[in-house]
């Protein structure tokens, strides 16, 4: 499957969705939106860490494994884009 | 990788009910964490662990005004600081917000110290609010401001934003402008009902499903405890502190991220892998505090958002790595994590993990990984954190809180020191931290291997080898140096070393012509003579062993014994030849060889070192019987280093009060190789000689199994003022009767001794005070090692729980023709020299701190009942502090179940079945004991150990649990709480173990205060477990309330045509006279018990111009029959003619004549109104309370002529609910029974009163209808 950098960032901000529980009441939140403020705790960013992983078949590299990797689903996106191999190449 | 669900959504919208601006007051549910916070604070109100304080300098001073107007302006911000927590009628908590509250300023000045003491401590009224306390303080480094909080409207999170608001409202005051601050969109009550709508939906079914799989069969964490476990545990804590390095925390923070974990994981994996080797225990449970704030919408609100939720880690398999034990903890937070709305009370309840008074449900062991904090403001002149030194409190057992302070983890151990020592933690915490240092080092190492060996302070090796000479050349050269000193004495005289040695030489000589040598086993069987040492020397003498055979023994297993031995011979005493299977191997019967023709001087040596000097059968309760071999060099050992414990040499006269079949005997070597004399004498099964054995031969020293010594000190230990040494031997030693032995015995030395058979008869010895209550087992003896190690062999830390193991030169070389078993209990020795071996006990024992070794128990005797690992040597070291003289406990398999016995000796004035209740005082209520046998004394095996199957069964009347209740109360008590389990319960069943949980417990006590109309406590359900204990204790404190001279008297009397024995209360009223009118009141007890109807007759009599009255109680045989009794139709024909008779007999004078009348409630008002109606002869009336009279045929059959009854009926209005089977509410039958009563010219009165079907009810009306129906005539006809 080609994979272009949008649905990498709508992927991570499903994956997000998910794990925090976000928009279950219509809460809507942005690319640049602070996930530890919205109530991400460090066990649930180790989940969201883990379904990312899962979801992209990659394993981030140790320098992406800190707190402000998982800031935002832009942050995040940038980490998965950076882990994977070079855009447009079969996954 | 397992992939994880996310936690559920509450599906539920978030909402505020509020409208913009309205400071009406309002109701919310409470949170599930607030409800166990409110119940927690119901428990005990002298003192308050859940109280949560913080503080704050003003380097730039403290404005005295701005600071009232930013407090203000935060109460008004937060509902939570003007809620208050109520219990409703019906059991339920509600919290309201009030619309104003105020919050006072203590300004404490420089005597801030008691005041912010003061603060921190008192606990609050959670009615009142604000649960908030400021006070103002000028410390040395200036301004600064305290608050205290309790947890219900708080957490360490809602601090930071309390600090934020408060200091924004603060700068906004001092500068005169409006506050900046984020808006709130719901409060804290707005969550508690939005989680209550999840909780109260049948979303949480899975999540329970969860709980309850992952629980199944869990074990709870026993820490080993320094001081026993109380009922009574308070709040103290004390707390060791200690820190991982910068670059070892920066290592753990990358294995955490490296293994997909965060911090917070890591340093509970630690904790596990700590408490896993700190008790043993592969199944490791412990609790987590999480924060949880699962809305945006929650992050900017002060309350209580903490869930608890169990961990529960496998830390089993041998090469465990800490990535392992990361990863899975790591699995099993995510799942706790996803499922951590299921409150924990539900899953108490749903495992039946009770509520043990005093002890935390499921764990005792708590982790609480302080994780995103917020700083302060940074600015210059802002307030920083101000934390005042104050007590610590401990709300668990022990509990770890962890937080990276300048990029350090700091781990903060708080524990109750009630239970613990600050050694003993202070050893886990070490253990702890070097875990998480080593295995953030190396990750993927085996556990066992990060042990490292030392740190124990355990002594390692090192000790000189036991001198090689045998006790056949100590013993030849003892005779050949002083020949004239007594060697032995006792039954059948003396024999002084020369001729002991000159005696034993014949026989060995006339042994060896039979074959006996070097490798030979040779049986003995002897009597208690002073033969016996020739015997034995002239056997090892040969170089061969000596095997002890108990003539008791069934000739079929002494013939196997033999023959599994390898017997070529066997010695025995003539008056017990006979007893000896003559086939099994030769007999030679003492006395019958001629031995005067052989040489008397020293045969030459034969037994070298590695020979066997004697075999030991060791019966083990189990299988067939096994034979401990034991070489001359662990004799040797015994014996070389015995006079550096044991008073044995030249003027010292030694007795054990054994048999020679039980290895203690061994021990008369000692003195024999030293030159001290010894003692061979019966003294009677229960040594009722024993005093004068040891007055006629001079005992100066005395060896005694600990059964004996309580033996001995219960029956007075006068008689053995004269000795010197006095050691007692076994594992568990009564520490009462160690300490009444060093007391009464002042001039002698009291020794505790403990060693098994495979380690030549001692291994360890005690001589010091005895230590918290426990006599440990002391120290190896010379040439000895005893170590305590962890299930990887490792030195267990001090403290820590592990199996003793013992080496040195002692050891047996194993049991004899059983190398299988051998091997399996000889293992080679770590840490001994190379080749060398260590015998597993099979004992568990910690270290402690000074270096003794502490008994803990048999590992084989832990037992686990109801999900306990119960050490029953703890319960039988209670029993023995509350004054029995000694105390078996078992796990028995009964048909209800696994249940705890005890088996009890104790003297007349101990009261056995209270006992009991005196170890309610001491002990968690899954240690007390279902049974408790009094038994004569402890039978013994022929080692003297507890012959566990001699024992008597328990067989149980009937099953304590499952029988029917005994009164009208425990029924209705057990009616009321089944209703609140929604299953029934039983009145002998434990609330706790069949689904109920704390938070249940004001619903259930509720139900009680309804049916009582009286105040009873909450927290009585905590120590009355069972609706039988329940209604015992209810009853516990009412007085009968009566005049000076009216008495009630409690009988026991049988109905010819009822049956059974059964309660019977007479109240006789003060100076009654002839005329003395009759109630009969049936469901008795009830009346008596609980309504107190005698106390209410007595005062109508006296105070009301009520007619002289006596009254019977009768009550029904047991609970279960009485509505087929109270409904029978012969019911009134036993009043008539069986009770009143009877009491007019007991009442005598007072009441010879006249008619009675009839009182019932219920279904007793249904059987009172037929006595009246069927029984004119017998009764003139009657008083029926709430009874269902619709539903039964109630006057006579045929019909007979009226005779009119004056009839009391009576209902609440609250029965109007209550439909009977004929369709009728019970209001209406009670009128329309009255209405068909008076019809048929009966003087019959309704009344309707309020309270339901209850006691309360009944109780406020009775005055009213006894003084209606006992009314003289003359007041009847001017009605």
């Amino acid at each position: 499957m080609t994979v272009s950098q949008e649905p990498v960032a709508e992927t991570v901000r499903l994956i997000v969705d998910k794990q925090l529980n976000l928009s279950a009441h219509g809460y809507e939140f942005g690319a640049d939106d602070d996930l530890w403020a919205l109530g991400m705790t460090s066990l649930t960013c180790m989940g969201l860490m883990l379904a990312v992983e899962d979801t992209f078949r990659i394993e981030l590299p140790e320098e992406a494994l800190k707190e402000g990797t998982f800031r935002t689903v832009g942050t995040i996106t940038a980490a998965v884009e950076a882990a994977r191999p070079a855009s447009g190449t079969k996954v | 990788m397992p992939r994880f669900e996310p936690r559920p959504t509450n599906p539920f919208p978030l909402l505020t009910d509020r409208a913009d601006g309205e400071r009406a007051a309002r109701d919310f549910p409470l949170s599930a964490g607030q409800e166990r916070l409110w119940w927690l604070r119901q428990l005990d109100s002298s003192h308050d662990q859940y109280h949560i304080t913080g503080g704050w300098r003003f380097p730039a001073g403290l404005d005295p005004s701005a600071i009232a107007t930013a407090l203000a302006g935060l109460a008004r911000r937060h509902d939570i600081l003007r809620t208050r927590f109520v219990l409703r009628p019906d059991g339920t908590t509600a919290q309201e917000v009030a619309a104003e509250v105020e919050i006072p300023v203590v300004r404490a000045g420089r005597e801030w110290r008691a005041a912010v003491e003061r603060a921190a401590s008192e606990p609050f009224d959670l009615s009142r609010p604000p649960l908030l306390r400021v006070v103002a303080a000028e410390t040395e480094d200036g301004p600064g401001l305290f608050v205290a909080l309790h947890h219900i409207v708080t957490d360490r999170w809602s601090m930071d934003v309390l600090a934020r608001d408060l200091f924004e409202l603060y700068d906004a005051a001092t500068a005169g402008r409006a506050p900046r601050l984020p808006e709130l969109a719901v409060q804290y009550g707005d969550y508690a009902r939005w989680q209550q709508r999840l909780l109260d939906s049948d979303l949480l079914r899975p999540g329970l499903e969860h709980w309850r799989r992952t629980l199944a069969g869990c074990e709870r964490l026993e820490l080993p405890t320094d001081r026993p476990r109380t009922a009574a545990a308070d709040g103290a804590g004390a707390s060791v502190v200690v820190e991982l390095p910068e670059e070892a925390t920066a290592a753990m923070t990358a294995v955490a991220w490296r293994a997909r974990a965060s911090p917070g994981v890591v340093v509970t994996a630690a904790l596990v892998a700590a408490l896993s080797a700190f008790t043993g225990q592969d199944d490791v449970v412990i609790g987590a505090i999480v924060s949880d704030r699962p809305r945006p919408e929650l992050q900017d609100l002060i309350g209580f958002f903490v869930n608890t939720v169990v961990l529960r880690v496998d830390a089993s398999g041998r090469e465990l790595t800490f990535r392992d034990v990361v990863a899975r903890t790591r699995d099993v937070w995510m799942a706790a994590d996803a499922h951590q709305d299921v409150p924990f009370e539900r899953i108490v309840g749903a495992v039946g993990a009770g509520a043990e008074q005093q002890r935390n449900p499921i764990f005792d062991v708590v982790v609480n990984h302080a994780g995103d904090r917020t700083a302060l403001a940074e600015a210059p002149g802002a307030p920083t954190w101000w934390y005042p030194e104050l007590p610590v409190t401990a709300r668990f057992d022990l509990s770890l809180t962890t937080q990276l302070v300048d990029g350090r983890l700091r781990a903060t151990f708080v524990y109750r020191p009630a239970l613990f020592d600050e050694t003993t933690i202070a050893a886990l915490a070490d253990r702890y931290i070097r875990l998480l240092a080593h295995g953030a080092a190396a990750p993927d190492r085996p556990l066992h291997e990060l042990g490292p060996a030392g740190e124990s302070g355990m002594p390692l090796g090192g000790e000189d080898p036991a001198p090689r000479a045998t006790v056949v050349e100590l013993v030849e050269a003892r005779a050949a140096l002083h020949p004239d000193d007594v060697a032995v004495t006792g039954a059948g005289g003396e024999l002084s070393y020369g001729e002991l040695n000159r005696r034993a030489n014949r026989l060995a000589r006339h042994l060896m012509e039979r074959g006996v040598g070097r490798g030979r086993v040779v049986g003995v069987c002897l009597d208690q003579t002073v033969e016996r040492f020739v015997v034995l020397l002239a056997i090892v003498k040969c170089g061969a062993a000596y095997f002890p055979l108990d003539p008791d023994f069934p000739p079929d297993r002494l013939r196997f014994m033999l023959s599994d031995a390898g017997a070529v011979l066997t010695i025995v005493s003539p008056s017990l030849a006979h007893r000896l299977p003559a086939d099994a191997t030769p007999l030679l019967v003492l006395g019958e060889p001629d031995l005067t023709g052989y040489d008397a001087g020293n045969p030459p040596l034969a037994a070298r070192p590695g020979d066997l000097a004697y075999l030991i059968s060791t019966s083990g309760s189990t299988g067939a019987p096994k034979s401990v071999a034991v070489p001359h060099q662990a004799l040797s050992r015994l014996v070389a280093g015995a006079p550096r414990y044991l008073d044995i040499g030249p003027g010292a006269t030694f007795l054990q009060a054994g048999p020679l079949t039980f290895d203690v005997s061994v021990l008369e070597w000692t003195p024999l190789a030293h030159g001290g004399r010894v003692v061979v004498t019966g003294t009677g099964a229960l040594l009722e000689d024993l005093e004068a054995v040891v007055r006629d031969h001079g005992v100066t020293t005395l060896k005694l199994v600990s059964p004996q010594l309580d033996l001995l000190v219960e029956r007075g230990l006068s008689a053995l003022s004269g000795l010197r040494q006095l050691v007692v031997g076994g594992d568990v030693v009564n520490p009462r009767s160690f300490r009444t032995a060093r007391e009464l015995l002042p001039g002698c030395r009291v020794t505790a001794s403990y060693g098994p058979t495979e380690c030549t008869v001692l291994a360890t010895v005690f001589d010091g005070d005895s230590w918290s209550g426990r006599v440990p087992i002391g120290h190896a003896i010379p040439h000895t090692r005893a170590y305590v190690l962890d299930r990887d062999l490792n030195p267990a830390p001090v403290g820590m729980r592990g199996e003793i193991h013992l080496a040195g030169d002692g050891l047996a070389r194993g049991y004899h023709g059983r190398p299988g078993l051998t091997a399996q209990a000889f293992v080679p020795d770590p840490y001994g020299p190379p080749g060398s071996r260590m015998y597993r006990t099979g004992d568990v024992g910690r270290l402690l701190p000074g270096g003794a070794i502490d008994f803990l128990g048999r590992a084989d005797r832990q037992v686990k009942v109801r999900g306990y690992r119960i050490e029953t040597s703890e319960i039988e070291h209670a029993l023995l502090r509350h004054g029995a003289t000694s105390a078996v406990v078992l796990r028995a398999e009964l048909d209800t179940g696994p249940a705890l016995v005890a088996y009890v000796v104790a003297d007349e004035s101990v009261d056995v079945p209270a006992l009991r209740g005196r170890l309610r005082a001491t002990l968690p209520a899954y240690m007390i004991p279902d049974h408790l046998v009094r038994i004569p004394r402890v039978p013994l095996t022929a080692n003297n150990k507890v012959d566990r199957t001699a024992l008597p069964p328990v067989t149980p009347a009937r099953s304590a649990a499952a029988a029917p209740a005994e009164s009208g109360l425990e029924a209705r008590v057990a009616e009321a709480w089944s209703e609140v389990l929604g299953r029934v319960l039983a009145a002998g069943e434990d609330f706790f173990d069949h689904g109920g949980h704390s938070l249940l417990v004001p619903r259930a006590t509720a139900a009680v205060r309804r049916l009582l109309g009286r105040e009873v406590p909450l927290r009585l359900m905590m120590r009355h477990r069972t609706p039988a204990a329940y209604a015992a204790a209810l009853l516990a404190g009412s007085l009968p309330g009566l005049g000076a001279d009216s008495r009630l008297e409690r009988l026991t009397w049988h109905s010819r045509t009822l049956g059974g024995e059964r309660r019977v209360d007479l109240f006789v009223p003060a100076g009654a006279s002839g005329g003395t009118r009759l109630l009969v009141v049936l469901d008795g007890s009830e009346f008596v018990d609980v309504m107190r109807l005698p106390a209410i007759v007595d005062r109508l009599v006296r105070d009301r111009g009520v007619p002289p009255t006596a009254a019977v109680f009768i009550s029904p045989a047991d609970w279960s029959s009485r509505r087929r009794e109270l409904l029978d139709e012969a019911y009134a024909d036993v009043l008539a003619h069986e009770l009143i008779p009877q009491a007019r007999t007991w009442l005598g004078e007072r009441c010879r004549s006249g008619r009675a009348t009839a009182v019932g409630a219920s279904l007793g008002a249904v059987a009172a109104l037929r006595a009246a109606l069927r029984r004119p002869d017998s009764f003139e009336g009657a008083v029926a309370l709430s009874g269902p009279l619709s539903e039964h045929r109630l006057g006579p059959a045929d019909a007979s002529p009226v005779s009119p009854a004056r009839l009391f009926l009576s209902a609440s209005r609250e029965e109007a609910d209550i439909v009977l089977d004929d369709g009728l509410n019970l209001v209406e039958a009670v009128k329309r029974t009255g209405e068909e009563l008076a019809g048929r010219g009966h003087e019959v009165r309704c009344a309707y009163g309020d309270g339901g079907h209850t006691y309360a009810a009944w109780e406020s009306m009775l005055p009213h209808a006894i003084s209606w129906v006992l009314r003289e005539d003359r007041a009847r006809d001017v009605r």
